[in-house]
């Protein structure tokens, strides 16, 4: 390669050199501008923290290298080049000439400072790179507190937010609540979590108190509701069981007032219980309303109305283990659905009659343990021991959403058992007939009465 | 790194410079003609050469300058000096087309009859002086457009054409306006250059008294012969141009108009029309000429540079702004000489390439 020639192509690096340094910084400073902007309003904005907007950082090579590219691919061309060469050389065009034409017999010679200085003034593009780095180095530093106040002051209700959503689902595929009072349910829980403010958190609790004493009260209801279902079905089983066993031994006339009564218990269950009333088939249900079962028949209805009572139960035991309903109930319910269809086998044989019969299975279908094998329902009750006040717990029940603010100037003084006494001196009655009397005490005086007077109980039965 | 724009070089065995024995022998010639155009007007040196571009460009002059400051003594010496048939028109308002271009005659023929025969005029010549240009009529001076560019006369509908090479060297004085005509401006462009002859110094005029007598110049000791001359243009033809020059030139005419963006600060307060394209092929023969006065085969910069003024004063067409504040081409193409970037290397501002360095390792 000639040299003039190895001269040009040298230039022509060197000013592609510098306008590609100069395009890089220019794109590197517009990428710490546009990336600083984004982390900022990330930030702020959704909270996002500081590690993924590192990535970030490849965006500065992506720009340098886009940069360097874009200026170089404004480098003028070998042509331009050879003529400024050509005009700082005084070569009169033969330079130029040498590229398009053959200058055979000519001397092209380069001068001793043959290559240009290429500068580059960036001062100004140096201190906005500067500047826009400072911007993206601040937009990582500054505290996210100071970014965004309302976010950093958040209440916390996740946790909570999290078990009432459970809760909600749980009744949802209960068929406790229906879709459309679930859905809205569900709205209003993402609504508290969005609106949870930590500046004013009594808002954010009233509210949550409101909505978990809704679902509350809903699992109550259906707790209820499942239980008395239970009830019915197990009544029902139990009556159907024995009918299974002492139908061959029963008259004819015995069998269908025992039949009617089981059909009319059916009948009553089903018309709360749209799972039993679903379980029984179109088939059985006539021939339980004709009388007409058979024992394999009877053994079916009863074996399906264990599973109608199964049923229930489960739905309280999850209603239970979800805390919606006190665990305390489902221990009780242990044994309470325990049917005994021998004895009641046994007791609808001794019946002489449709009549004794009918009034045998009313008895049974009255309140109380009762049951064949301790006489009937006005028989002598047997009682354990009275409960003690010590082993006494209060049921959790929540304040009314106003009770809140109400309290918000009270200060605790203690924790007692006893009820609570005020400081200031009721006003004595002076004279009349409320004279010395309890009235206007207030509701906090109230004695409780506690379950211990076994004859007030009995006096609540004897009222038959 | 290739540039998208850039254009592959024709191929190097293409085309060939001229040798450096043609251009010297070339240069010889010159330095010959100018030599002996300088020992005719003293002190016009410059002129002489500006002169001598022009016609080895083949392009026509209008000179301009005061009364007896030896317009017609040049142009009558570089007859004589290159050998050339020479005449003289002195333009006055009443001068008619057809004493300049010739008219039809009726004669008499042998044998009775009659016929129309052509008297060729003035211009069927080598080298036309037409005298205070601007003196003659509109129609008169309108007689000279087709000769000016096409070099040939149509008269009653037959085309003549001029003897080669074909110059018209005009004069007009800047003073005395009254009674004039003003060239129109497809006139002016048909001129390659206009070129001021202004007064001579103290010196010169002391050597002008000193060795001539009645100020008549020496006539020309060795005049160019034909073959001479014919070489001259034949070597002008392949003087090479660059194509970074041509680029150069371009820009330069462009910039003179206001709706370039290259165009200068004044170029856009005072200029209401730029040169035309045929400035553009006027400036590019003109450098070839100046590139091989200056003994090179090649047109650079330098060689545009020197003629642009020439080429350029006579074709912007100013405002009355530029005449209110005293502003005139030569100082507009000044202006755009000292700003153009020859290579056009289109730099952003902050980017400049800065005095040589040294390459020795």
């Amino acid at each position: 390669m000639a040299e003039h020639q190895r001269i040009v192509e040298q230039t022509r690096r060197r000013i592609g050199l510098v306008l590609g340094m100069r395009t890089a910084v220019a794109f590197l400073s517009g990428w710490l501008l546009v990336w600083g902007t984004l982390v900022l309003v990330l930030r702020a904005g959704l909270a996002v923290p500081r590690v993924p907007l590192l990535w970030g950082l490849a965006g500065i090579l992506v720009a340098a290298g886009v940069g360097i590219w874009k200026g170089i691919r404004h480098c003028p061309s070998s042509m331009t080049v050879r003529a400024l060469l050509d005009q700082h050389w005084h070569s009169g065009g033969l330079l130029m000439a040498s590229a398009e034409s053959n200058v055979a017999g000519w001397e092209i010679s380069p001068p001793a400072a043959a290559l240009p200085r290429v500068q580059w003034n960036g001062m100004r593009q140096f201190g906005l790179l500067g500047c826009c780095l400072l911007f993206a180095a601040a937009s990582f530093l500054v505290p996210a507190r100071i970014l965004n106040p309302l976010h950093a002051q958040r209440l916390q209700v996740a946790a909570e937010v999290e078990k009432l959503a459970e809760q909600i689902e749980l009744l949802k595929e209960e068929k406790v609540l229906p879709p459309e009072r679930a859905q809205s349910l569900e709205e209003a829980l993402k609504q508290l979590q969005h609106e949870a403010a930590g500046n004013d958190p009594g808002k954010t609790w009233e509210a949550m108190d409101h909505l978990e004493q809704s679902i509350t009260k809903a699992s109550a209801e259906a707790a209820e509701k499942s239980l008395r279902n239970a009830q019915k079905s197990a009544q029902a089983e139990e009556l159907a069981a024995a009918l299974d066993q002492a139908g061959d031994r029963m008259q004819a006339s015995d069998l269908a007032a025992a039949m009617s009564q089981l059909a009319m218990n059916i009948g009553n269950a089903a018309e709360e219980d749209e799972l039993l009333a679903e379980t029984l088939s179109q088939e059985l249900q006539e021939q339980l309303k004709n009388g007409t079962l058979d024992q394999e028949q009877l053994a079916e209805l009863a074996k399906k109305l264990g599973e109608c009572k199964q049923c229930n139960l489960s739905r309280i035991g999850k209603l239970a283990s979800g805390r919606m309903i006190d665990p305390s109930r489902l221990s009780e319910l242990n044994g309470k659905f325990q049917i005994d269809p021998d004895a009641l086998a046994k007791l609808l044989c001794e019946c002489k009659g449709s009549k004794e019969v009918q009034a045998c299975l009313l008895a049974c279908n009255k309140p109380g343990r009762g049951g064949v094998t301790r006489g009937r329902g006005d028989a002598a009750m047997t009682w354990t021991d009275g409960s003690s006040r010590d082993e006494m717990q209060f049921k959790e029940k929540a304040l009314p959403p106003g009770a809140i603010a109400s309290l918000k100037d009270a200060r605790l003084q203690g924790i007692s058992k006893a009820d609570p006494t005020s400081e200031t001196p009721h006003p004595v009655n002076a004279g009349g007939a409320l004279d010395a009397g309890n009235a206007g005490r207030g509701s906090a005086r109230t004695q409780v009465v506690l379950p211990e007077h076994k004859r007030v109980v009995q006096r609540y039965f004897d009222r038959d | 790194m290739t540039h998208p724009h850039e254009q592959a070089p024709a191929s190097v065995n293409q085309t060939a410079l001229l040798s450096p024995g043609e251009i010297s022998h070339a240069t010889e010639l010159i330095k010959r003609v100018l030599q002996q155009l300088d020992q005719t007007l003293l002190g016009r040196e410059q002129l002489h050469r500006l002169v001598l571009v022009g016609i080895l460009s083949r392009g026509h002059i209008l000179l301009e300058g005061l009364p007896g400051v030896g317009k017609t003594a040049l142009i009558k010496a570089l007859g004589q000096i290159l050998k050339l048939q020479f005449n003289r028109v002195q333009f006055t308002p009443d001068l008619m087309p057809s004493d300049i271009l010739g008219t039809h005659l009726l004669r008499e023929i042998p044998g009775g009859g009659r016929e129309m025969t052509f008297q060729p005029g003035p211009v069927f010549t080598n080298i036309l002086l037409a005298d205070e240009i601007n003196r003659a009529s509109p129609k008169t001076q309108s007689a000279l457009l087709e000769a000016m560019q096409e070099g040939c006369v149509t008269l009653l509908g037959q085309t003549r054409e001029l003897p080669r090479p074909f110059f018209v060297l005009a004069s007009q004085n800047p003073i005395e306006l009254e009674g004039t005509y003003p060239l129109p401006e497809a006139q002016l462009d048909r001129f390659l250059f206009k070129l001021n002859v202004s007064d001579v110094n103290v010196d010169v005029l002391t050597e002008i008294i000193a060795t001539r007598r009645r100020g008549e110049p020496p006539p020309p000791a060795e005049p160019l012969t034909a073959d001479e001359l014919l070489h001259l243009m034949h070597v002008m033809e392949q003087i090479f141009l660059p194509r970074p020059v041509c680029r150069y030139i371009s820009r330069l005419v462009a910039a003179t108009h206001p709706q370039a963006h290259e165009a200068t600060e004044t170029v856009l307060s005072y200029v209401n029309y730029g040169a035309s394209p045929r400035a553009a092929i006027a400036m590019a023969e003109a450098a070839r000429a100046y590139a091989l006065l200056e003994g090179r085969p090649s047109v650079g910069f330098d060689d545009v540079k020197a003629v642009a003024i020439p080429v350029l004063n006579h074709r912007l067409i100013l405002n009355y702004k530029a005449r209110f504040d005293q502003v005139s081409t030569l100082i507009i193409i000044q202006q755009l000489l000292e700003q153009m970037d020859e290579a056009g290397l289109a730099l952003p501002a902050d980017v400049r390439i800065q005095p040589l360095q040294s390459t020795a390792p």
